[in-house]
């Protein structure tokens, strides 16, 4: 209540408070170009969800889903399955279980116990942006719905229109119906799921810039884990010597945030603007001359600079089992490898999907760790 | 914006593009040269034909561009077309 005051007083007189201001990527998120020196091991238009099943390597594509096979420092993409909507996930669990969420339709167990099952909706509501799923055992899968009535494709719409419908589901594929329970609700576009150590669930909170803590059985008031994100942060999987990989998809910028506190001014733009030429971040940037520029990017001497502020990003962080990032790869303005939405430990490599470029790279993890910070 | 953001951050047109256009006695546009992505001359403060050949320059860029102008007259130079032929 006092902080809507302030807020309001804040806006009256034109100055912006703490809350409005996109925090420095600094201290173990400090910038380097780490994601782009990696070799890229795949070109792929739209590639996003890196998963692990049945011992190989899997990755969805649009409307794909592609078995890919390392050979030397890339991969072979074979054995492509098409559904008939863009696959929003890819999730493998116990008894070799794989789902995949379908944008716009909801989730389609593939393989495992309960192959064929569709979760169309959810508590009664069609299940229309299935951001994210992890399997509890082999007859338990939790789903994110990012948004109600929205697909995971309109996300930018979502973002910009100050989106808190998201939700969180437990399903128990073994009943007839596929029965779900609420586990999370209001939820400002949860992107990733993740099994803490202590038993609960990391749910990240894209538009909040936060990662919460979750009970997986019933419904809890989310615990804040990690706060004040300066990107927007998307899947979360396991790593192998204990913590999580992060992958954050876009850049906050503080130009945005003047932006989501300008109300009649981003409802115009809503309204009358293409979103891709919105001012709202992006998987990808520069792609069109249409596109605006922010001061900062005008380029000098004929370079774009890495530091310039950029309405895309690539970056992926190596968090504690606490989810407190303990470092990071980038790949920066100037940089090719923007809009990481997943990442997957393979055969001693850090697989990075990044699906603004429309590239997998792949980082040698002995490599990495003899420059650690 | 002005009064709440930084100027490296403000909202800009994509000015990292380069464009030269031809335009007769009337103003009427007869051609356009683009560089859209900013690739080689990005923000083309000033240019100038010289013996066939259109020279690209921009304020902050680190080089000078030569483009041949088909069916330019290769002795043409401005200097001499303002202050008369020395030839």
């Amino acid at each position: 209540m006092i902080a809507a005051f302030k807020r309001a007083y804040a806006a009256f007189r034109g100055f912006d408070d703490e809350t409005g201001s996109a925090p420095m990527m600094d201290g173990p998120l400090r910038p380097n170009a780490l994601l782009d020196a990696a070799p890229v091991a795949l070109s792929l238009a739209d590639v996003d969800n890196l998963t692990q099943h049945r011992g190989a390597l899997f990755c969805s594509s649009g409307s794909q889903v592609l078995r890919l096979a390392p050979q030397g420092s890339t991969v072979i993409a074979s054995d492509v399955r098409s559904f008939e909507r863009s696959v929003t996930f890819v999730a493998a669990g116990p008894s070799d279980s794989l789902a995949v969420g379908l944008d716009g339709r909801g989730v389609l167990i593939l393989e495992g116990p309960h192959a064929g099952k569709v979760i169309a909706e959810m508590g009664g509501q069609p299940l229309r942006s299935p951001t994210a799923g992890l399997f509890i055992d082999a007859d338990t899968l939790i789903v994110a719905n990012g948004a109600e009535g929205r697909t995971a494709a309109d996300w930018k719409r979502d973002l910009m229109e100050r989106g808190t419908t998201g939700s969180l589901w437990l399903v128990n594929l073994s009943t007839p119906g596929a029965t779900a329970k609420r586990l999370g609700e209001n939820l400002a576009f949860p992107t990733g799921l993740a099994h803490a150590a202590d038993g609960r669930l990391y749910v990240s909170e894209a538009w909040r810039h936060r990662i919460l803590a979750v009970e997986k059985e019933a419904i809890s008031a989310p615990q804040l884990v990690v706060s004040d994100l300066p990107a927007y942060p998307g899947r979360i999987v396991p790593a192998r010597d204990g913590g999580f990989w992060l992958a954050l998809f876009a850049p906050r910028n503080q130009l945005v945030e003047f932006v989501l506190r300008e109300d009649a001014y981003r409802r115009r733009m809503i309204d009358t603007v293409d979103p891709n030429f919105w001012i709202a971040p992006s998987l990808s940037s520069g792609v069109s001359f249409l596109e605006p520029i922010q001061g900062g990017a005008r380029k000098k001497l004929n370079r774009l600079k890495p530091w310039s502020p950029s309405w895309s990003y690539g970056l992926v962080a190596r968090c504690a089992p606490t989810m407190q990032p303990l470092r990071s790869f980038h790949s920066r303005a100037d940089g090719a490898t923007h809009g990481v939405t997943s990442c997957c430990e393979f055969n001693g490599k850090l697989y990075v999907a990044a699906k603004g470029s429309g590239r997998i790279v792949a980082i040698d993890l002995a490599d990495v760790g003899a420059h650690d910070q | 914006m002005a009064k709440r953001v930084a100027p490296e951050l403000w909202l800009y047109p994509n000015i990292n593009t380069g464009c030269v256009i031809k335009f007769d006695d009337e103003g009427r546009i007869v051609e356009s040269l683009w560089d859209l992505g900013g690739v080689n001359h990005p923000m083309i403060t000033s240019m100038r034909e010289h013996k066939g050949y259109l020279y690209l320059g921009g304020v902050s860029n680190d080089r000078i561009g030569r483009y041949k102008i088909p069916g330019a007259d290769p002795n043409w130079t401005a200097q001499d077309d303002y202050w008369g032929g020395t030839q």
